[in-house]
């Protein structure tokens, strides 16, 4: 009687595991491994024509540069995943690099102009964050205007010069977070595999993790079960700022000065772009932090290939925008067949 | 869905003698917001009279017109997408590509062909997005946010990234009067806002498909059910968005007589949007109209002129910018809660 208990015991925790991988296989969507497949053959194409390509040297530098974008961009995960949209996250990059570099040059240190950055970065997030939680603003509007704000107050802290020469003392550790080495690995790539694995336990281990896919994927049905809808909103923009700080604190470490434009230029629409060519859906509810990572990579490493064959930059902004809309045309194809 | 032109026209009951209650009934029925964003607008007005009397100077004004006639003739096509709850993120990379193919045509076939040349690339490039929009259903932001990175890619291939000179030259004079020249007293891009405003009107009040854009941004599948062809809508609705851009481009290309790879940044577009959004067009589509869109761009314009001669920074007019914008669409918000 009793080897039949624990023969039953382990028949039924051998059916859960697999209830669990059928669940997981039933939840896998073929067109992450389309897009995978696509970045795959794309890197074959490169590695066959530039000998660079293929390269540890290379590819770390790639890595390197990505991982800025790659903090910005899963905020921008975070925020369309709650069908909502972060559009100030360039010119919250530009006042934190400002306040960073301020707080160095007037000697508080490095840690302080860190902290105070990226507490900078987290305080505009929860000013939105209030704005789309508690008075229901439209995400758009108020990150539009949020992206208003802060680019103007970057600009009037400095009186829109650049601030240079920071303190030596300062200068090292500061540098370190851009351009230093952990081991054999670059810092910025690391801080970014430890942003990796918060969020996909944050997105997926987590309760507020998954009451923001709730809320894209149906935000009444969500407030109806008692989500507080407003509260994990709030979250959401702060967070997103956060990331967008703890981007803008690297990308300034890495031109060791304070730019008041720093965010300016086409950031937020790579951060937009990676995010949805990944396959993370404007309308909330579908996506992941993994396909945001492969959208990443898609970008940087295509555009890397294209540097190494000698096309022109200008050339490369005109095949990133087709690859944004074709990708996403292709989900849509894919999903009428399916 | 009312407007200015429909209060002022005499409605048959007025006919009737009971005029005073039907215009009574009539004022009730302008939207509130509306009407507060007017007064503020006024309000803001006679601020900037007050403390510098130069605000009121005609030449000041009719200069104000000028600068925002370009604003305002971008967010007229911009009305129509968000009306049609989508929205036109490549305006300002449009500005950009039409200026370069612009100024390049005038220069190598004369100034009739290069502002033909301009139309049609800016419209072309619109219509491409209609299509992705209208056809292959890809949402209105990625098809715009991609032909951002498409149009503007595609102005620095043409030049080489370089800007083109030599519109300066006596013989494309008449090329200057697009964006630099007078009809009267009154500045050419002025009038032409004029022209598109009453286009405007007619399109979004006047013919079936006005009817089918507010149709589809108030519910699309509810739409298509009844018959609108949403697809086509949607083709005609960024084409004009793509036309607009375009317009808005030629007459900047004329003003600065040069072709700049870098004319419609990212400032432009925003300006674009937030004259729509502070007007008190929803972004979910369905709601607002032309008008509000007109009070929108003059707010932005006379705000921006005032405080530089109040001497404000133009850091802190930004940072004025994004507040009117959050505080507009709040207060508006507020007012639909209400009722």
């Amino acid at each position: 009687m009793a080897k039949d208990s624990y023969l039953n015991k382990r028949i039924a925790v051998n059916t859960r595991i697999q209830e669990r991988l059928m669940h997981r296989f039933a939840g896998f969507h073929w067109e992450n491994l389309f897009l995978f497949a696509a970045f795959l053959l794309m890197c074959g194409i490169f590695t066959a024509l530039s000998p660079a390509f293929l390269t540890i040297n290379n590819i770390l530098n790639v890595l390197r540069q990505s991982s800025i974008v790659f903090f910005l961009a899963s905020g921008q995960t975070l925020a369309l995943l709650s069908a909502g949209i972060d559009l100030s996250q360039g010119s919250i990059v530009s006042l934190v690099s400002v306040i960073t570099a301020d707080l160095m040059m007037r000697g508080y240190g490095v840690a302080v102009g860190m902290l105070g950055g990226l507490a900078t970065g987290l305080l505009c997030g929860l000013f939105t964050g209030l704005w789309v939680g508690k008075a229901r603003l439209n995400p758009f509007i108020a990150t539009l205007g949020m992206n208003y704000i802060a680019a103007g107050i970057a600009l009037l802290y400095t009186g829109g010069d650049a601030i240079f020469g920071l303190p030596k003392e300062s200068l090292e550790i500061f540098g370190w977070f851009g351009e230093g080495y952990f081991c054999w690995l670059p810092v910025p790539i690391i801080l970014a595999a430890i942003n990796l694995g918060i969020m996909y336990l944050f997105l997926n281990h987590t309760r507020l993790g998954r009451h923001i896919f709730a809320i894209g994927g149906s935000e009444e049905a969500t407030i109806v079960s008692g989500i507080n809808a407003s509260r994990v909103k709030i979250w959401v923009y702060t967070l997103s700022g956060f990331l967008s700080a703890m981007g803008g604190v690297i990308l300034s470490s890495r031109c060791i000065s304070g730019q008041p434009i720093l965010g300016g230029g086409s950031l937020l629409l790579e951060s937009l772009g990676a995010t949805v060519i990944g396959g993370t859906s404007l309308f909330g509810g579908e996506g992941g932090i993994f396909r945001t990572l492969l959208g990443v990579m898609i970008i940087s490493f295509g555009v890397n290939g294209l540097n190494l064959l000698a096309t022109s930059t200008y050339m490369q902004d005109m095949i990133v925008g087709g690859i944004i809309i074709f990708s996403v045309w292709i989900g849509i194809l894919r999903r009428k067949e399916g | 869905m009312l407007n200015l032109m429909e209060i002022l026209r005499p409605s048959v009951e007025m006919k009737g003698g009971e005029g005073a209650y039907s215009l009574k009934k009539k004022y009730q029925e302008i939207p509130g917001d509306l009407l507060i964003l007017f007064f503020a607008f006024l309000i803001m007005c006679a601020g900037f009279a007050i403390l510098r009397p130069q605000f009121l100077n005609f030449r000041n004004i009719i200069n104000v017109l000028r600068t925002t006639s370009v604003v305002f003739i971008l967010a007229s096509g911009q009305t129509f997408a968000i009306l049609s709850a989508g929205i036109d993120l490549s305006q300002g990379a449009i500005v950009s590509l039409v200026s370069v193919v612009t100024a390049d045509i005038v220069i190598q076939h004369g100034v009739f062909w290069g502002i033909m040349a301009g139309l049609g690339a800016g419209s072309l490039a619109g219509f491409i997005i209609g299509l992705f929009v209208g056809k292959a259903r890809v949402q209105p932001f990625i098809s715009t946010m991609g032909m951002i990175f498409i149009a503007s890619g595609g102005a620095l291939v043409y030049t080489g990234g370089i800007a083109i000179f030599g519109l300066d030259k006596p013989m494309y004079q008449s090329f200057f009067w697009f964006g630099g020249g007078y009809l009267g007293p009154i500045p050419v891009p002025v009038i032409l806002a004029v022209i598109d405003l009453i286009i405007a009107y007619f399109l979004m009040y006047r013919t079936q498909f006005g009817r089918h854009v507010f149709a589809i941004g108030g519910n699309e599948k509810a739409a298509i059910m009844s018959g609108i062809n949403a697809g086509r809508v949607k083709i005609l609705i960024y084409t004009l968005s793509g036309f607009t851009a375009t317009l808005g481009g030629i007459i900047l290309t004329s003003r600065i007589l040069s072709g700049q790879p870098h004319l419609g940044g990212f400032s432009l577009l925003m300006e674009s949007i937030a004259a729509v959004v502070i007007g008190g067009t929803s972004l979910m589509g369905g709601e607002g109209g032309i008008f509000r869109t007109l009070i929108g761009a003059l707010f932005i314009g006379f705000m921006g002129n005032g405080l530089n001669l109040l001497g404000v920074s133009t850091f802190i007019q930004q940072i004025v910018i994004g507040m009117i914008i959050i505080l507009s669409v709040w207060a508006s918000i507020m007012r639909s809660r209400r009722t």
